[in-house]
């Protein structure tokens, strides 16, 4: 037992001798007497800026902020073990999960706490606010930083907006620069937990509940909403204004739900009737739409099993046996019948009377 | 239920149940002691345990041990080096427990454990943010890697024996070998 407690002794005499061998040789030591020293609070996404100089007898940092407390609105955590613990300054509050004040001497990165910086007579002290990802990052974010060209373009076809935007930016994400500029976008959004939602736009009222603004990188889909698109150099953006309704549809058979405007013209030669219909539809196959107008247009027909078939438009009985009804789509022959015609919005479809 | 049924890689069910309860006792162990800095049983109860059980089933109480770190303070480097410097004590101890004679030498690898303990975080912030950061980041911590140092010594010259006697009859009158 005797043995233990020696051992015991000895080792809390070799703790107090490597103290005070770290105390004499490798902490970090203070200068008594007055100094003069300056010190520079700064966090960049509040605009805060504010330098103080402070005539002290105090030898390390941390004393100095402490006894300063009240002008720089300092708050703190004194933890026993890692010293001054900054947790707010000049109103603004540290999230402790993701920021921290840096603090920088002389133009060098500190390397021990607040409480451990030993105050010399013309230091220059900055406490920075940054995150967590700043640090060892620098050389990619001062490139990330530097100032790009992008354009914006911004379409909502049924208002005939179509307009474009070159803007230069540091930011580094697209919502980024949409925030920065709102007002000129007549921009109206929400940060979600999805990243930002965008209400209105150039003074349109978005309808969130049947469409939204589709991005476009360089012409390709985004594959990310606007707070996940990083910005590079010379890209082009464009939010196009779009409905929920399948792009499938859209693309391969244009079924397309919304209103359209087409122009029908009937034309029979041996009569010399031609006759041209405009008609707002919400038809997906022009078959669909001649059904719709039968009586404006004195149609009779059958449906078949090759689609529809008419016997008689416009007062004008065909003869199924020698002639037929040849279909145009924009002034180029169709390819299929009536039934597989898909309508889109300002079409112009011809049925001209043809022999065989 | 048969305790004895093999499981996997040759571990019975028991000592499963073992595994799962010792590394429980490490975090309670911890957190007993959080409130005093760098002063833990967390390096005693691994010698211990490598000593009464063997290397293996004491690295698998250290990799629970990490994770359950990761669960309470969440993910970040030095969590990410405890999977690390256990099982580095762990290994020390399996390799050192057959020369040494008497708690004094377990003693002593529990002090050299505790001083070199910022090293070895040192070393691992290294990796991550250069090795200016990890210079600092020790020269910073020497004090509290000699208190650490010193109460892991004097922790262990006073626990170790009466704890392994405990644990060891504990092992003999439930555990199955």
């Amino acid at each position: 037992m005797n043995k233990k407690i020696l051992s015991i002794i000895g080792v809390i005499a070799a703790v107090i001798i490597l103290g005070a061998l770290y105390n004499t040789y490798l902490a970090p030591s203070g200068v008594e007497g007055e100094k003069e020293v300056t010190l520079q609070v700064i966090v960049e996404k509040e605009d805060i800026d504010e330098e103080f100089t402070f005539q002290t007898d105090h030898e390390f940092l941390g004393e100095l902020m402490e006894e300063e407390e009240e002008a720089l609105e300092l708050t703190y955590d004194e933890h026993s073990a890692l010293g001054m613990m900054v947790t707010g300054m000049l109103g603004y509050e540290v999230d402790g999960t993701s920021e921290y004040f840096h603090i920088i001497v002389n133009d060098e990165d500190a390397e021990y706490g607040a409480s451990s910086i030993p105050l010399m007579d013309g230091d220059e002290y900055v406490l920075e606010l940054r995150d967590f990802s700043d640090y060892g990052g620098n050389e990619e974010e001062s490139e990330e930083s530097e100032a790009k060209e992008v354009n914006l373009t911004i379409t909502i076809d049924k208002e005939d907006i179509d307009e474009i935007f070159t803007f230069q930016t540091e930011q580094e994400y697209l919502s980024e620069v949409l925030e920065e500029e709102s007002e000129n976008l007549e921009l109206e959004y929400e940060n979600t937990d999805f990243g930002m939602s965008i209400s209105e736009i150039l003074g349109y009222e978005v309808d969130g509940s049947t469409e939204y603004l589709h991005i476009l990188i360089n012409g390709e889909d985004a594959e990310t909403g606007v707070s996940g698109i990083e910005l590079m150099d010379g890209d082009e953006y464009q939010l196009e204004l779009r409905n929920f309704a399948p792009m499938e549809d859209e693309e391969e058979e244009g079924a397309v739900i919304d209103g359209k405007e087409v122009t029908l013209i009937v034309t029979i030669d041996t009569e010399d009737i031609s006759e041209e219909f405009t008609f707002q539809t919400e038809q997906e196959y022009v078959s669909g739409l001649i059904e719709e107008e039968a009586e404006v247009l004195e149609v009779e027909y059958e449906n078949t099993d090759f689609g529809m078939s008419i016997s008689e438009i416009l007062g004008y009985q065909m003869d199924g046996d020698g002639e037929y009804l040849h279909i145009l789509v924009n002034e180029e022959d169709a390819e299929t019948g009536l039934s597989g015609i898909a309508i889109k919005d300002g079409d112009i479809y011809e049925l001209q009377r043809r022999d065989f | 239920m048969n305790s004895n049924v093999e499981t996997f890689n040759g571990m019975k069910v028991q000592d499963l149940v073992l595994i799962s309860i010792l590394s429980a006792s490490i975090t309670a162990g911890k957190l007993a002691l959080s409130f005093v800095p760098n002063v833990e049983v967390v390096s005693l109860l691994f010698i211990l345990y490598t000593v009464a059980l063997g290397v293996k089933k004491t690295w698998l109480i250290s990799i629970i041990f990490a994770t359950t770190e990761i669960f309470i303070y969440g993910f970040s480097t030095w969590v990410m080096g405890y999977y690390i410097v256990w099982p580095i004590l762990i290994l020390a101890t399996g390799f050192l427990k057959d020369r040494v004679k008497s708690e004094y030498g377990f003693a002593m690898i529990s002090g050299v454990f505790g001083l070199s303990f910022g090293f070895f975080f040192a070393l691992f912030e290294s990796l991550f943010y250069g090795i200016a950061y990890g210079m600092a980041y020790w020269a910073r911590g020497i004090p509290l890697d000699i208190l650490h140092g010193a109460s892991n010594y004097i922790i262990a010259i006073i626990l170790f024996n009466p704890l392994l006697k405990v644990f060891s009859s504990q092992l003999k009158q439930y555990y199955i070998r």
